[in-house]
């Protein structure tokens, strides 16, 4: 049970010190750490910005999303076809990539936004294999089930730490977009259309709108890592697409708590951590992290930094009926 | 006349719940539609502010027909509903409830801008018109009951409604949290000229506060007009034996 | 091959096919429709009953029944499966909304999956055509694989007998009670966790039948519940989700549609199911012959 506003509170919590430290921390230890570790922290990155995106919707909209994947793949696609196939520049590839991306969400969002609850999930799930299995059939075009192998970077971002601090870069930048959009008026909106979508309706606001609007943003963020990922990983797969990949960053944002700013980055650091570590003692990482979904969805709804706000916030204060007079 | 409907309609399989009903509403009256329980009031309300889709009939608000508008488009106009169980935004502070009312009463939800700090004056107006002012901080869902009444009440005075449709009101209050509402109602409407139509089923309230009143039963109106009149009326006197 | 043979058999490869959809999207729909759960791990069952008789094959002493003896021990084992699932995890997600249902779901398929493979490995396997039924067949001039035939005729057996339980017999009447309205059947002494249980355990028990029935023809391979679960879906919506006869009606048309698009585009099969399925979660989002409102 909150008693305050649990956002406003974060910001007791010192959410611009934890910012600032964060900061400091993903700057200077980097240089410091083996290459082994700085390939680690640069995946943490990607999957911050794809489980951003997952959580504008899930934490935000209320609407589960199963089709994440989608956009991420086709960002990535795209880019692994500019690269390799053309000699545009890197950044023209990168916004191209993220520009294939938002108008792929468009279009799907544009269907997605006319259902809701499970529907709106399985239509989305849809519009992510759908991606999924023409990039895994068409082998002339797009590489088949091998995909498309040496994709890379300019040379300036070759080495692991530059492009480390390019995608450090690109995920502040969307750290604090995100952080914008959701404490903006358009941000509480949605928290509106989240929390009661009858009285959003009812009060004026245009709930159709405004979460097709959420959801082309979701899909160019999520565009937006799948972009960036393929030169660092330098090649592009099926696999990057689809409902298995989709299903990722929803998981990393319920892990990390849907509803708080660092909630997204917080669960993609765990996950990635976590499965570093499992796979050097057995390739069975996915009974593991289904294992802890299972355990913080049924008994951690808010993840694991939404535990530890509510923990904070009921030390803190006292209950509205201890402070209310007496009737 | 700020409301009037021609003719609205709307049956549910074999049942005509609202019969072809002619209702005006004026300007700056407190106005209540009474009536038994399934006489259709909840239902003309929904049909008024789109909740329903009406079989026939028309509606026309401030001399525009409103009949095909969606519920978002006739609250941007000034008609605005609350609802009979507290509808409110259990993650959302008391606040931002309000100042989301009134930020998109002025068209403003697509903007960009940090909500913090907008609107301050006119929130805190209505969250103390209400009595909220103590709980601003608190998120829906840790209010009390009653608050969330209150609640419910401010986030449609956000909405600077030239019209309010009040959904039974004071339903499952106490006696004084009645009549603090009630008072609170015919205030508002002296001070902002707001005109209110409200539907109730707690006749005390009705004829303590109605300027005017309308009678529903079985889906159609059997009288409307002053207090002293409806009151003097053998038909509605006739309907209510034994109802009181 | 004259024009009526083409047709003919497109039709008959068609219904094997809806066969296959059906048996894996059966259980689905059942566990939907009663309990208001739709599992994504729902196909790892179809999944895990062909994995068992393939192993049963490895254990049994060969012999002319070595098929039917695997499957009645198949059907066992995923009977027991069920069970425990149902009774450690399923009961606790009747409630919840169903964000959380399909993420804990999910989680769960991650979980099975993962368990198969430590169980039996990735490795492709197959298994014989049960004796007797490796042989053509003629029906009225054409010839197909009487396993073929075999299996629409066991999907045809199993929708009516599965009709017939939910309808006419008193579990399926207390289940469907327990659907329409939880309080009062609960009030009427209906054990509801007793139905619900059987429910899902019937379910899972479908989903395994898949699985093992078409074994002989398929592939047991590791990763063919993703590729199911999509198309289970699929039949769902465009059935209606939560109508049994809503989802003999999508298996049929997705079997159909999924054999004329081999004939024409083989590789946009599956797509071609993917669009059909969007189109109908848009324009009528609880399918053919569902019922509105299921959403929540």
């Amino acid at each position: 049970m909150e008693f305050l506003n649990t956002e406003r509170v974060s910001l007791l919590l010192g959410q611009k010190r934890w910012a600032f430290l964060l900061a400091i921390i993903a700057v200077a230890v980097p240089p410091l750490m083996g290459r082994y570790w700085i390939v680690l922290a640069n995946e943490i990155l990607v999957q911050s910005i794809f489980a951003m995106s997952a959580s504008l919707l899930y934490g935000y909209m209320g609407r589960l999303s199963f089709g994440q994947g989608a956009y991420f793949g086709v960002g990535g696609y795209i880019v692994a076809l500019l690269l390799t196939k053309t000699s545009v520049s890197f950044p023209f590839a990168l916004v191209a990539g993220v520009a294939g991306a938002t108008i792929y969400a468009a279009v799907t969002g544009y269907f997605c936004i006319r259902t809701t609850g499970i529907y709106f999930a399985i239509l989305s799930s849809v519009g992510a294999e759908v991606v999924h299995y023409i990039t895994f059939t068409n082998y002339s075009f797009l590489g088949g089930e091998n995909g498309i192998p040496n994709i890379y970077p300019p040379a300036a971002l070759s080495g692991a730490l530059t492009y480390y601090y390019f995608s450090l870069g690109i995920a502040a930048g969307v750290l604090v977009v995100y952080w914008l959009i959701v404490n903006s008026v358009f941000g509480y909106s949605l928290r509106c259309i989240r929390d009661n979508p009858e009285r959003a309706t009812f009060i004026g606001i245009p709930v159709r709108r405004n979460m097709f609007i959420a959801f082309v943003i979701s899909g160019a963020i999520a565009g937006l890592a799948g972009a960036i990922f393929v030169p660092f990983s330098r090649i592009v797969t099926p696999s990057m697409c689809g409902l298995f990949k989709s299903m990722e960053p929803v998981f990393m944002s319920v892990i990390g708590g849907g509803r708080v700013l660092f909630g997204p980055m917080f669960g993609a650091t765990l996950w990635i951590l976590m499965e570093s570590i499992v796979l050097t003692y057995t390739e069975y990482w996915p009974i593991v992290i289904g294992s802890i979904v299972m355990v913080i969805v049924l008994f951690m709804p808010g993840g694991v930094l939404g535990l530890l706000q509510g923990k904070f916030v009921a030390s803190r204060h006292k209950t509205p009926e201890a402070t209310k007079p007496t009737k | 006349m700020i409301l009037e409907t021609v003719g609205l309609n709307k049956t549910f399989g074999g049942i005509t719940a609202v019969d072809k009903m002619d209702l005006i509403v004026n300007e700056g009256d407190v106005h209540a539609i009474i009536g038994p329980n399934g006489a259709g009031k909840s239902t003309f309300f929904n049909l008024v502010t789109k909740y329903l889709k009406p079989d026939a009939g028309k509606v026309i608000f401030n001399k525009e027909d409103i009949t095909e508008m969606g519920p978002d488009r006739i609250c941007k106009r000034g008609l605005v509903r609350s609802f009979q169980r507290a509808s409110i935004y259990p993650m959302l502070t008391a606040y931002e409830s309000v100042q989301m009312s009134l930020l998109s009463q002025e068209g403003k939800t697509l903007s960009f801008r940090l909500i913090k700090g907008l609107v301050k004056k006119e929130t805190e107006e209505i969250l103390e018109s209400v009595g909220l002012t103590e709980q601003a901080g608190f998120l829906g869902a840790s209010l009390s009951q009653g608050d969330k009444k209150r609640l419910e009440l401010a986030i449609t005075l956000g909405n600077r409604p030239k019209l309010l449709l009040l959904d039974e009101p004071t339903a499952g209050m106490s006696h004084e949290e009645t009549k603090s509402i009630m008072e609170l109602i015919s205030s508002m409407s002296e001070r902002h000229g707001l005109t209110v139509l409200f539907c109730e089923h707690d006749m005390s309230v009705v004829f303590g506060i109605a300027k005017r009143i309308t009678v529903m039963h079985q889906g159609a109106i059997i009288a409307d007009g002053k207090p002293e009149e409806v009151r003097k009326s053998t038909r509605v006197k006739k309907i209510y034996l034994g109802e009181e | 091959m004259t024009f009526g043979d083409i047709i003919v058999n497109q039709v008959l490869s068609g219904l094997v096919i809806a066969s296959n959809f059906f048996l894996a999207a059966a259980g689905l729909t059942l566990i939907f429709g009663i309990m208001g759960v739709l599992n994504n791990a729902h196909t790892c069952f179809y999944m895990i009953g062909a994995y068992l008789i393939w192993t049963f094959h490895q254990v049994l002493r060969p012999g002319p029944f070595i098929f039917w003896i695997g499957t009645i021990l198949s059907l066992l084992v995923l009977a027991g499966i069920g069970w425990i699932i149902e009774r450690l995890l399923m009961r606790k997600l009747y409630s919840r909304p169903f964000p959380e249902i399909l993420l804990i779901t999910f989680a769960l398929l991650y979980i099975l999956e993962d368990m198969v493979k430590i169980t039996w490995g990735t490795l492709t396997r197959t298994i014989p055509v049960p004796m007797g039924f490796d042989r053509p067949i003629n029906i009225m001039g054409y010839i197909f694989p009487v396993y073929n035939i075999f299996l629409i005729c066991l999907a045809i057996f199993v929708g009516a007998a599965t009709w017939l339980l939910v309808n006419k017999t008193k579990f399926g009447r207390m289940a469907i009670a327990c659907q329409t309205n939880r309080e009062i059947a609960g009030a009427l002494g209906i054990p509801i966790p007793l139905v619900y249980t059987g429910i899902f355990v019937l379910g899972v028990v479908l989903a395994g039948l898949g699985g093992v029935a078409f074994a002989p023809i398929g592939y047991i391979r590791f990763g063919i519940d993703i590729d199911i679960l999509l198309i289970a879906f699929s039949v769902l919506v465009i059935g209606g989700m939560g109508s049994f006869t809503g989802t003999i009606l999508g298996a049929i048309l997705c079997g159909e549609a999924y054999s004329l698009s081999l004939l024409i585009i083989p590789e946009m099969a599956t797509v071609f199911i993917f669009i059909l399925t969007g189109i109908i979660l848009v324009i009528r989002p609880w399918g053919l012959l569902g019922t509105a409102g299921r959403e929540h």
